[in-house]
């Protein structure tokens, strides 16, 4: 959990990188899997992932004094699965193309636990202003995960760029990468990519270890 | 005692938020719900009243709902539909604005040897036609015969095809929408679409020489053709040892059924 005295920026830049909820809490991994099979997929899964995420982060915070504790959970799934409501006849309305591709996923986003988590980990102790930065934070962070998966899904399964033909480059279309098991090997390659860089990052932002030697010994040390 | 337990405060003031909560999103959503309303096509809703509403799902569309909505958007044919009675398809066809030029049919068994043929091996696998098919063609000596596992009458949703005691599948008229499930799902391709206007079919698939059918079956066609020379109307042709009969031609009479020597041209029953 969040100390109090973080800034702001921390709160904001928390949910992008260090907890980063697909890639290092490896949260919310059903909508990770299900949908990325286009960058557009993606992105949309996330935005509306990341508008529910603040509005019920804000409601929460806002009315966290408010609510017993004892029946919190379903209060919380109460305000969540009023604004996933909220944003499926959005989408519905406005981008039918999009709530076509996403389909049963766009409800599933009331039992995302990303979401949940966040509401029970974060806004139900901290203000409504550093709640909906963390909201927006980790929202954002799922979001540009999603859409990394959708793009390179989408590249190397259909040779296609947001759905645009990519022309300059030879097609390398592998359909493998469109179909349940490429959502698993690419989510598997770009973990593996990223624990790669942050153990280097890790590794270069250590103290070199000091290695004792037999000079370094005091005389009585050695002796004795 | 135990009411006494009971903190009336502890459950008031949950129950007063959770429900001053649902009000408040209830109403929110209502509104929400109206103004954000998508119009849906009328006609979708006019032609799903019509469908047969089986659900069988064997248009190949996600139930009665995704064949209507690909019926008005003209993606599908009311032919596709072997369960929706033919009045229905009419008026269908009317809502669409299109001619409906589908033929009602029903489903038959092109096999009635079951028990009466011979056995090729004794079947230990898995209860199913399709795994036994793989098994060098199924239990049967005859290459055509119905195995009597009974892949059809899982398929069907409607219990109207069962494996009888002859050990053949036999269909119930009476129970059958004709969706075609289980003619989809027979490794044999036995189950047979014939018009709902015949009054006879051939119950055999055989297509060898009536000596060697005769000794894998006691109910196989013998390709005697007597059939085709006894059809008033000239309707059972002879092709490759099997009579087939033209619809469109027979009339009924039934004297081809009455004349073959191994009852296997069969008389659909009212």
């Amino acid at each position: 959990m969040m100390k109090k005295h973080d800034s702001k920026l921390k709160i904001l830049t928390n949910g992008l990188i260090k907890n980063n909820p697909t890639f290092r809490l490896v949260l919310g991994t059903c909508p990770t899997l299900a949908v990325t099979t286009s960058a557009i997929n993606g992105l949309g899964m996330g935005l509306a992932t990341t508008f529910v995420l603040i509005c019920s982060n804000a409601l929460i915070s806002l009315l966290r004094k408010v609510i017993p504790d004892k029946v919190r959970i379903p209060a919380y799934v109460l305000i969540i699965a009023t604004f996933v409501t909220i944003v499926q006849m959005v989408m519905r309305k406005y981008i039918p193309s999009l709530y076509e591709s996403l389909g049963l996923f766009i409800p599933l986003i009331v039992v995302n636990c990303i979401i949940l988590a966040r509401a029970e980990a974060f806004a139900s102790v901290n203000p409504v202003g550093d709640s909906i930065l963390d909201g927006l934070g980790i929202g954002a962070g799922f979001t540009v995960s999603l859409t990394c998966m959708g793009l390179l899904r989408e590249f190397f399964g259909a040779g296609t760029f947001f759905g645009m033909e990519v022309g300059a480059l030879p097609n390398v279309a592998m359909s493998v990468f469109v179909i349940p098991a490429g959502g698993f090997i690419m989510f598997g390659l770009l973990m593996a990519l990223i624990n790669f860089v942050s153990g280097k990052i890790e590794l270069k932002r250590q103290v070199p270890v000091y290695e004792q030697t037999d000079d370094d010994m005091p005389e009585e040390v050695l002796n004795d | 005692m135990l009411i006494a337990a009971i903190q009336f405060k502890a459950i008031l003031w949950p129950t007063v938020i959770l429900v001053a909560l649902s009000f408040v999103f209830a109403i929110l959503l209502a509104y929400l719900g109206k103004k954000l309303a998508v119009k849906r096509d009328e006609k979708i809703d006019m032609v799903l009243e019509k469908l047969a509403g089986a659900n069988c799902g064997a248009c190949g569309y996600p139930g009665c709902d995704g064949f209507a909505k690909a019926l008005v958007e003209g993606k599908a044919k009311i032919g596709e539909c072997n369960a929706t009675p033919m009045a229905n398809k009419n008026e269908i066809a009317k809502i669409l604005g299109v001619d409906n030029n589908s033929v009602p049919t029903i489903v038959v068994c092109a096999c009635r040897g079951g028990n009466d043929a011979k056995d090729k091996y004794y079947y230990q696998g898995y209860g199913d036609c399709r795994s036994m098919e793989m098994l060098s063609g199924g239990r049967k000596m005859c290459a055509w015969g119905c195995m009597g596992m009974g892949s059809c009458t899982k398929e069907c949703h409607d219990n109207a095809i069962q494996i009888n005691d002859g050990g053949y599948s036999e269909i119930d008229r009476k129970k059958c929408i004709g969706c075609g499930r289980c003619v989809a799902v027979c490794p044999k391709k036995i189950l047979k679409r014939i018009p709902a206007t015949a009054k006879v079919y051939v119950a055999c698939s055989n297509h060898q020489r009536g000596k060697d059918v005769k000794a894998v079956c006691k109910k196989g066609c013998l390709g005697c053709g007597l059939c085709a020379k006894i059809c008033p109307s000239g309707a059972i042709e002879m092709v490759d040892n099997l009579p087939v009969i033209d619809y469109s031609k027979c009339t009924g009479c039934g004297l081809c059924a009455g004349k073959c020597p191994v009852k296997c041209i069969v008389k659909i029953d009212e």
